[in-house]
């Protein structure tokens, strides 16, 4: 009746489908005391034959309440929601560089019930053999953004451009400002200090809202900020961008050259992207991916894309995003051999 | 258990408390020598036992202070529990495997029905209400209305 | 002095769908808060996709209403059953819980109430007039004022009178230990997990605190079954006196104060805020040792500074779009989905939606004080329940709470350990507060002092540099060296005749 191993149906579909369309709306119904109808038909429904979904779909994130992988998924939500016909929501393990939201997705059942949000910090800690999956068990199904750091500092420092902040980083450690260890911002920072061959100390905060305050601050002297985080800060001058760890300079920024053209060869970007676990029916991971994409493709979703600066060219199918995984991972082992972390 | 050891008579409660707080401190610094290494490019020069020895120390501390204060108090004794403690304690332990066997609202109608009867109420009138209602309660507030899923148990499983 | 943005109240007042809505967000809030195991941000977090088929400002005033009436909500069950139905409302129980064993259950959930209501209010009005200026406070605090504030924190524990100090001090201590299983942000390393995957995030809060409160004190009423209860009378439905409320105004205005300035802080929010409007008002009061057996500032102090919060959450949010709980985070993730970019320019293009979120906050904390003083009435009722019924139904719901927060069973087992653990600690002597003060303060020392010494490359004198810092410091050790001193005065004012003052 309830969910007690993979295959058992869920009761939730049976409510949706006597109580009304949306699931929201039952919710709200169910909370106004039409509460018995509802059990009744219920209970009724419980034998109803398995479809997909049968029941509320999670996506797991990494990310505590109000950072960009929480906010992408919570927008995209909308539109998933409605092209799925069921309930969808975000389920926060943060901690550990994804390692609690990779063991949280390992245990619940491969029904395609549960969606894991990735990011290339995930792909660090499968690299390192860190948490109980490999890259084998990531099944792509959508990619929503392609978020890129850029290297902040405050306005009023005394750094100008990455001249400054390598220098800086000769005289003593650069403060550098990171979301958990292990995470992108973290090994950017290590990648680049070891290309510039200066001196690096890590803060590690719990999310990039801290980070943007302790910029702010004074605490830290730069960070690896995702545009999105750091957009409004820089567009009202309380931030100054010194580089994007791009290839190509970016719509949102035009005039922040990247860390390609200023010599240094690192290129980080937050891409997120949806995945399942391997083990999910082919038939499943197709009606997510249409799921997903729908909400992606939302206005709520796009217009979010849009107010953050972010290129809407990220939506993508799980070709090209399974492409991009692949490569994402290689450059993530890559990275930590690079830094002496892994063996190669 | 930390809760039965009024056996121990002679000592005062808190010599018997000290003692366990420094058999708890030992047990985890042990447990803190088992903690993975950290890669160098990682490590932040506060290594992850920094904290938590720190504060084993201070219990050990603590708990010292109490054998000290333990020893040097006149004698007290600890009223017994009684033995209906134990037993529902013994119950409590018994909800969840009986959650995994069961089911949860099966759980729920029998915890509801056992525990008056075990704390010595009798009357119905008010006992089988109750160990209806809560069941109906629990389903229609968390599953209906919140959608908290629920184990449904084994024997269930079976049938279902 | 008018209040600003009066012209969009209207907008507010005047819709009929926007006052049902927060009537009917304060209700669904009230009974969410007070469900252990649900907590605001749960709520909130549910009926967000709801709220996507309104316009902005019936759904953002339905949140915030909901956000509010949540955080009060959690006094009720801990004041009466003793577990608190969400993390903030915990040190509510320290008193409120004493209260209503001695028959004044009506008087101690009027007095939470009246408490919230004002603090929220106060809370509220701060946000509507300073709030883009007060923002700006966030940013000068870094790990080592952090570091410092939760210092203060924990400063209470050695404050407190006689011989069961040092036990405070061990309490506090386990919770602070506890605190520390998971995985370390500093460095990624799993401590105590013990392989349990549930586990790498930390313990959970809520399990524990259920299990230390509610489980604990079921253990107790089988121990004092049947022995001849301390007559309880309908006297447990008298409302506080007015003179009741004018003797904790003071605590409640600092409280509200207290509670309004942790909740900007975007890393704090009502918890910690509660926490120490405790122990301020417990460091105030001119009867320290009456708290923990029912001390009516006991439950006020905790209770305005807790819905003091919530507006005070909303100041980070709305000005700087940085949210300043989990709760403020999920409206503000609502906010985004409606299109809108909190931040600055959010006062300036948005002034009827932003004016209509603090009226509908306005609004709500008034009708809990309606609700909560009826309630109070209805809900001690409880209290008159026999122990056998009461019992075996605050077990179900301890059940259903510890198991619901995650659906893992793993928190259910947190929860029968701490309830087991908790009943031989109390027997020892050990009280639950302090425990719960280290638990709920463990992270935050930790975390923050691991990044103030990177900061200050390792350097303890780093700590010196940072004025604020050092303020809290001051008052921390003023708290410790203080209240022995303050008593020793006190003694000496009140002459040989009161030999027992501890």
């Amino acid at each position: 009746m309830f969910q007690a191993t993979g295959s058992t149906a869920r009761l939730a579909p049976g409510v949706d489908r006597e109580c009304g369309r949306t699931p929201a709306r039952q919710r709200l119904v169910g909370a106004f005391g039409l509460l018995l109808a509802c059990a009744a038909a219920g209970v009724g429904a419980v034998h109803a034959q398995e479809e997909f979904p049968s029941g509320p779909i999670d996506i797991v994130t990494h990310a505590s309440p109000g950072g960009g992988t929480d906010t992408t998924a919570r927008t995209i939500l909308t539109g998933a929601r409605e092209a799925l016909g069921t309930d969808v929501a975000v389920i926060p393990r943060t901690g550990g560089g994804g390692i609690v939201a990779m063991s949280y997705a390992a245990g619940r059942p491969r029904d395609g019930h549960t969606v894991l949000a990735i990011t290339p910090t995930h792909l660090f800690a499968i690299a390192r053999g860190q948490g109980p999956l490999t890259i084998e068990d990531l099944v792509p199904v959508a990619r929503a953004t392609d978020d890129p750091l850029v290297v902040t500092v405050r306005s009023d420092s005394a750094v100008g451009d990455i001249e400054d902040l390598v220098a800086l980083g000769l005289e003593r450690p650069i403060k550098w400002g990171s979301t958990q260890v292990g995470s992108i911002d973290h090994v950017a920072g290590a990648v680049f200090a070891q290309i510039a061959g200066t001196e690096l100390s890590v803060v590690p905060f719990a999310g990039g809202g801290e980070i943007v305050t302790n910029l702010m601050g004074g605490s830290i002297d730069a960070a690896g900020l995702n545009l999105t985080e750091a957009l409004q800060q820089i567009e009202r001058g309380e931030f100054r961008a010194l580089a994007v760890m791009a290839e190509e300079r970016i719509e949102a920024l035009p005039d922040t050259p990247t860390t390609v053209e200023l010599g240094y060869d690192v290129t980080f970007s937050t891409v997120r992207g949806y995945v399942v676990l391997r083990g999910t029916a082919e038939h499943e991971i197709e009606i997510l991916e249409s799921g997903l994409l729908a909400g992606m493709n939302h206005p709520s979703y796009l217009a979010y894309l849009d107010g953050a600066g972010l290129s809407r060219s990220a939506i993508a199918g799980r070709e090209v995003w399974g492409a991009q995984l692949e490569q994402l991972y290689g450059d993530a082992r890559q990275a930590m051999i690079d830094l002496g972390i892994i063996r190669p | 258990m930390a809760g039965d050891s009024g056996s121990a008579r002679g000592l005062h409660p808190d010599t018997i408390a000290g003692v366990a707080l420094l058999l708890l401190s030992a047990a985890g610094f042990w447990l803190t020598t088992g903690f993975p290494e950290v890669p160098p490019m990682l490590s932040q020069n506060v290594p992850p036992t920094f904290f938590p020895r720190l504060v084993l120390g201070l219990i050990a501390a603590g708990g010292i202070g109490l054998v000290a204060g333990g020893l040097r108090a006149p004698r007290k004794t600890m009223s017994r529990l009684r033995p209906l403690v134990y037993v529902t304690a013994g119950l409590v332990v018994l909800v969840p495997l009986s959650i995994m066997l069961l089911g949860t609202l099966a759980t729920v109608f029998l915890l509801s029905l056992g525990l008056p009867l075990l704390w010595n109420e009798r009357r119905l009138k008010f006992i089988v209400p109750l160990a209806i209602g809560m069941p109906a309660a629990v389903y229609l507030v968390f599953t209906v209305a919140l959608e908290v899923r629920f184990p449904t148990g084994l024997v269930a499983a079976l049938f279902g | 002095m008018g209040l600003p943005g009066l012209e969009f109240a209207a907008a507010v007042f005047t819709d009929p769908t926007v006052i049902g809505l927060i009537v009917v967000g304060t209700l669904v809030g009230v009974i969410v808060g007070a469900l252990p195991g649900l907590s605001s941000s749960m709520a909130v977090a549910l009926l967000l996709p709801f709220s996507l088929y309104l316009d902005p400002i019936p759904s953002i005033a339905f949140l915030a209403a909901l956000y509010c009436a949540g955080t009060f909500g959690g006094s009720i069950t801990a004041i009466l059953i003793n577990a608190p139905g969400a993390p903030p409302a915990a040190a509510t129980a320290f008193d409120g819980y004493p209260m209503a064993q001695k028959g004044e259950a009506g008087r101690a959930l009027g007095t939470a109430t009246v408490a919230s209501v004002t603090g929220g209010m106060i809370s509220v009005l701060v946000l509507l007039f300073a709030a883009p200026l007060l923002a700006r406070v966030a940013y000068s605090f870094g790990p080592p004022e952090y570091f410092a504030l939760a210092v203060l924190g924990l400063s209470m524990l050695a404050t407190i009178s006689g011989e069961a100090r040092l036990k405070n001090l061990i309490g506090g201590c386990l919770g602070l230990l506890i605190a520390t299983v998971g995985i370390d942000l500093t460095t990624g390393v799993d401590r105590f997990t013990f392989g349990v995957p549930e586990l790498l995030d930390g313990i959970h809060f809520i399990p524990v605190l259920i299990g230390l409160f509610a489980v604990t004190e079921l253990l107790t009423q089988a121990q004092h079954l049947g022995r001849k209860r301390s007559v309880v009378t309908l006297a447990a439905l008298k409302l506080p006196s007015l003179a009741d409320i004018r003797s904790v105004m003071g605590t409640i205005l600092r409280s509200s104060g207290i509670g309004t300035f942790i909740g900007i802080l975007p890393a704090e929010g009502s918890t910690v805020a509660a926490m120490i409007g405790y122990n301020e008002a417990k460091r105030w009061s001119p009867r320290p040792e009456t708290f923990g057996s029912g001390a009516i500032a006991g439950v006020a102090g905790p209770e305005a500074a807790n819905n003091a919060a919530t507006g005070g959450a909303m100041v980070p949010t709305l000005a700087l779009g940085i949210p300043g709980s989990a709760t403020a985070a999920v409206i503000l993730g609502g906010l985004q989905v409606q299109g809108l970019r909190p931040g600055p320019f959010l006062f300036e293009e948005q002034p009827a939606l932003l004016y209509g979120i603090f009226f509908a906050m306005l609004f709500a904390n008034a009708l809990f004080l309606v609700i909560g003083l009826i309630g109070a009435k209805v809900f001690s009722r409880l209290s008159l329940v026999p122990p056998a019924l009461l019992w075996p139904s605050v077990l179900v719901l301890c059940f259903v709470g510890a198991y619901g927060l995650e659906q893992s069973m793993v928190d259910v087992w947190v929860m029968i350990a701490a309830g087991v653990l908790g009943l031989g600690l109390k027997r020892y002597g050990f009280a639950a507060a302090p425990i719960v003060m280290g638990l709920v303060l463990g992270g935050l020392v930790e975390t923050s002092l691991a990044q103030s010494m990177i900061i200050f490359d390792q350097q303890w004198a780093g700590f010196l540099g940072r004025p604020i810092a050092l303020v809290f410091f001051v008052l921390a050790l003023g708290g410790i060296a203080g209240a022995p001193a303050l008593g020793i005065l006190r003694r000496m004012l009140s002459g040989a005749d009161s030999k027992n003052v501890s």
